[in-house]
C-alpha cells in the first residue's frame, strides 16, 4: 500500500481523536475508592482512612519520620482523606504534622483527632493538637474512650457552634462500655462514633450500628485487623476458593471489605507503616463490596478456620 | 479460633519494637563518646568491689548516683519521653534514685557493708562486670544493630542491674530503699521487652534475681572492710 501524506495525516488525526476514549476506558477499568456520606456535614468521605496508633509514634527519628511521610503521601495519592490520631498516641500527631507540611498541607485531608484528658477543660490540649497537626481547624474531634465525655462534649459543641470545628464524635474500643456509648448516642447530638468492628468482633452489629443508622450518626471503625492479630492468625490459612466473588485478593482486603461493606459503616481506619500495605488497604475500598449474604459467608468461613 | 478482643499488654504499649530500638540507636549516637567515660566509671566500681575500702565504696555509690541522674535526664526526659509520655513521669523517680545513692555515698559506714563469703562477693562483682560488658553484647547475640547496644550509665537496664549487684553487698534500710526503683524498673522493662517480642526480655530479671541471691542467701555476715577510720 502506498503511504502518502494525505493518508498519514488522516491516520494521525483519527488516532488523536480516539486517544481520550482510550483514557476513559482505562479510568473506567480502575475502580475508584468508594465514599460514604457524612450526613451532619453533607460531605462524602472515602471508606478507607488511616489510623496512627503505634505506627506513627516514631519520636524525632528523621528516618522514621520520612518513612511515615511516605505512607501518608501514598495514602493521599491513592484517594484517601481521613487520618485519625490522638494525644494518647505519643508523637503520632507530630509525625502527621511533619508529613502534611512536607506534602504542602494538602487540602483534601479530613483531619480526625481526639480530646483525651481527665481535666474538665480540654481546650488547651486541643490547641496543642492543632499545633502539632499544623491545622487551623479539625474536621472531626472525638472524645477519646469516653474519658470525661460530658465536659468534653460541651467543649466540642461550643467549638462547633463557633465554627472552630466541623464535627464532633465519641470513641471506644475493644468492645468496651457499649452500654454507655448507646446512652450517649441516644441522648446527645453527635456526628460520629468510633468503635471496634471486624470479622471477629461483631458486637456492634446488634445495637450500636442500628442506633447509628437511626440517629444519622456516621461510624468510623478502629481495629479492623485487631491491630494485626487477625492477619497474623489467618495469613497461613487459605483464602476461600470463592474469594474472587468478594473482590478481595488478600486476607487484609478480605477483612477490610467485610467491615466497610456494612451499610452503616462510614470509614475504617487501618494503621500501617508500609506504603505497599496502605495501597493494598485502599484497593479494598474500591470496586465490589459484598452484600449481606456474601458477608455472612465470609464471617462463617473465618469462624470455621 | 478468634476469641473476644479483650485488652492485652500490647494495647498499653505506645510504640513498636522498630521504634524502641531506633530510639536506643539515636540515644547512643547523640551521647557518643560518653560511653567510654561510662565504661571507665563502671570499671572503677568493679575495682572498688575487688579491693573494698569504705572510701572506695562511697566512691562507687557516688558513681552510681551520677549514672542514675544522667540516665534520668538524657534517656527518660530527653529521649524515651518522645515515644512514651509515661517516661516523663518516671524521670523524677529515676532522678530520686540518683539522689538517694548520693546520700548513701555520703552517709555510708563500714557497718552498712557486708561480705558474706567469697562466692557471693564474686557473684556480685560478676553481675556488675556482666552489666558493663555482657549487656551491650546482647545486641549482637540477638541480632539487633550494634548501635542499639545498651551500656551502663547510658541506658537504664544495665544501670539498674549493676546497681542491684552493688546494693547486694550493702545492708541497712538505705540499701533496701535504694533497691526499690531498680527493681520496679526491671519489672517494667521486662514486661515492655516481652510485649515487644524481645527474645532476651528475661535477662534484666534474671540478673536482678541473681543479685537478690547474693544479698539474701546468708543472713549471718562478717564486716571485712579494712578501714581503721570506720572502727
Amino acid at each position: 500500500m502506498k503511504i502518502d501524506r494525505r493518508r498519514m495525516l488522516k491516520t494521525a488525526l483519527a488516532t488523536a481523536a480516539l486517544a481520550p476514549l482510550a483514557t476513559l476506558r482505562t479510568q473506567a477499568s480502575t475502580p475508584r475508592l468508594a465514599t460514604r456520606k457524612v450526613a451532619s456535614i453533607n460531605e462524602h468521605i472515602p471508606v478507607i482512612g488511616l489510623g496512627s496508633w503505634i505506627t506513627f509514634n516514631v519520636g524525632s527519628d528523621p528516618r522514621l519520620l520520612n518513612e511515615s511521610a511516605a505512607v501518608i503521601a501514598a495514602f493521599l495519592a491513592g484517594g484517601g482523606r481521613v487520618i485519625d490520631s490522638s494525644p494518647m498516641y505519643g508523637s503520632s500527631q507530630a509525625t502527621i504534622g511533619y508529613a502534611l507540611r512536607k506534602l504542602g498541607n494538602p487540602p483534601a485531608v479530613f483531619s480526625a483527632d481526639k480530646v483525651w484528658t481527665s481535666q474538665s477543660d480540654g481546650s488547651s490540649q486541643i490547641a496543642q493538637s492543632q499545633d502539632r497537626w499544623g491545622v487551623r481547624r479539625f474536621d472531626l474531634l472525638q472524645v477519646h474512650n469516653l474519658l470525661n465525655w460530658r465536659e468534653h462534649l460541651d467543649t466540642l459543641r461550643g467549638m462547633k457552634a463557633a465554627g472552630q470545628l466541623r464535627s464532633i464524635g465519641i470513641t471506644t474500643s475493644h468492645g468496651s462500655r457499649h452500654r454507655l456509648l448507646e446512652e450517649i448516642m441516644a441522648r446527645e447530638p453527635i456526628d460520629f462514633i468510633q468503635v471496634t468492628y471486624n470479622i471477629a468482633d461483631r458486637e456492634v452489629e446488634q445495637r450500636i450500628l442500628p442506633l447509628a443508622r437511626e440517629k444519622g450518626i456516621s461510624v468510623i471503625v478502629n481495629r479492623p485487623f485487631r491491630r494485626g492479630a487477625l492477619i497474623k492468625e489467618l495469613e497461613s490459612k487459605p483464602l476461600p476458593n470463592w474469594v474472587s466473588e468478594t473482590g478481595a485478593t488478600s486476607w487484609a482486603q478480605f477483612l477490610l471489605k467485610f467491615v466497610i461493606s456494612h451499610p452503616v459503616v462510614t470509614c475504617a481506619i487501618p494503621a500501617t507503616t508500609r506504603v505497599d500495605h496502605v495501597k493494598e488497604n485502599l484497593a479494598a475500598g474500591a470496586g465490589f463490596l459484598p452484600e449481606e449474604s456474601l458477608r455472612t459467608r465470609m464471617a462463617e468461613y473465618v469462624r470455621r478456620l | 479460633m478468634l476469641d473476644r478482643a479483650d485488652y492485652t499488654l500490647s494495647d498499653f504499649l505506645l510504640f513498636s519494637a522498630r521504634v524502641y530500638y531506633r530510639t536506643l540507636e539515636l540515644h547512643n549516637a547523640a551521647l557518643w563518646p560518653l560511653h567510654v567515660l561510662a565504661l571507665v566509671a563502671g570499671a572503677c566500681i568493679v575495682l572498688c568491689l575487688l579491693r573494698p575500702t569504705l572510701l572506695g565504696m562511697r566512691f562507687s555509690y557516688a558513681l552510681l548516683a551520677v549514672a542514675w541522674l544522667f540516665v534520668a535526664w538524657t534517656f527518660f526526659l530527653d529521649r524515651y519521653a518522645t515515644i512514651n509520655w509515661a517516661a516523663a513521669y518516671l524521670a523524677p523517680a529515676i532522678g530520686a534514685q540518683g539522689l538517694l545513692l548520693g546520700i548513701m555515698a555520703i552517709k555510708l559506714k563500714a557497718t552498712n557493708l557486708t561480705y558474706s563469703g567469697n562466692a557471693r562477693r564474686t557473684l556480685a562483682i560478676g553481675l556488675v562486670v556482666f552489666s558493663l560488658i555482657g549487656y551491650p553484647l546482647l545486641a549482637f547475640a540477638f541480632g539487633r544493630p550494634w548501635h542499639a547496644a545498651e551500656l551502663f550509665g547510658i541506658a537504664p537496664d544495665p544501670t539498674a542491674t549493676a546497681t542491684l549487684a552493688v546494693l547486694a553487698l550493702g545492708r541497712g534500710i538505705l540499701a533496701v530503699l535504694a533497691a526499690i526503683v531498680p527493681v520496679v524498673w526491671i519489672i517494667i522493662t521486662s514486661l515492655t521487652l516481652h510485649t515487644l517480642g524481645a527474645v532476651d526480655f528475661f535477662v534484666p530479671a534474671l540478673l536482678a534475681l541473681a543479685s537478690a541471691v547474693a544479698a539474701y542467701a546468708q543472713s549471718r555476715a562478717r564486716n571485712i572492710i579494712s578501714d581503721p577510720a570506720s572502727r
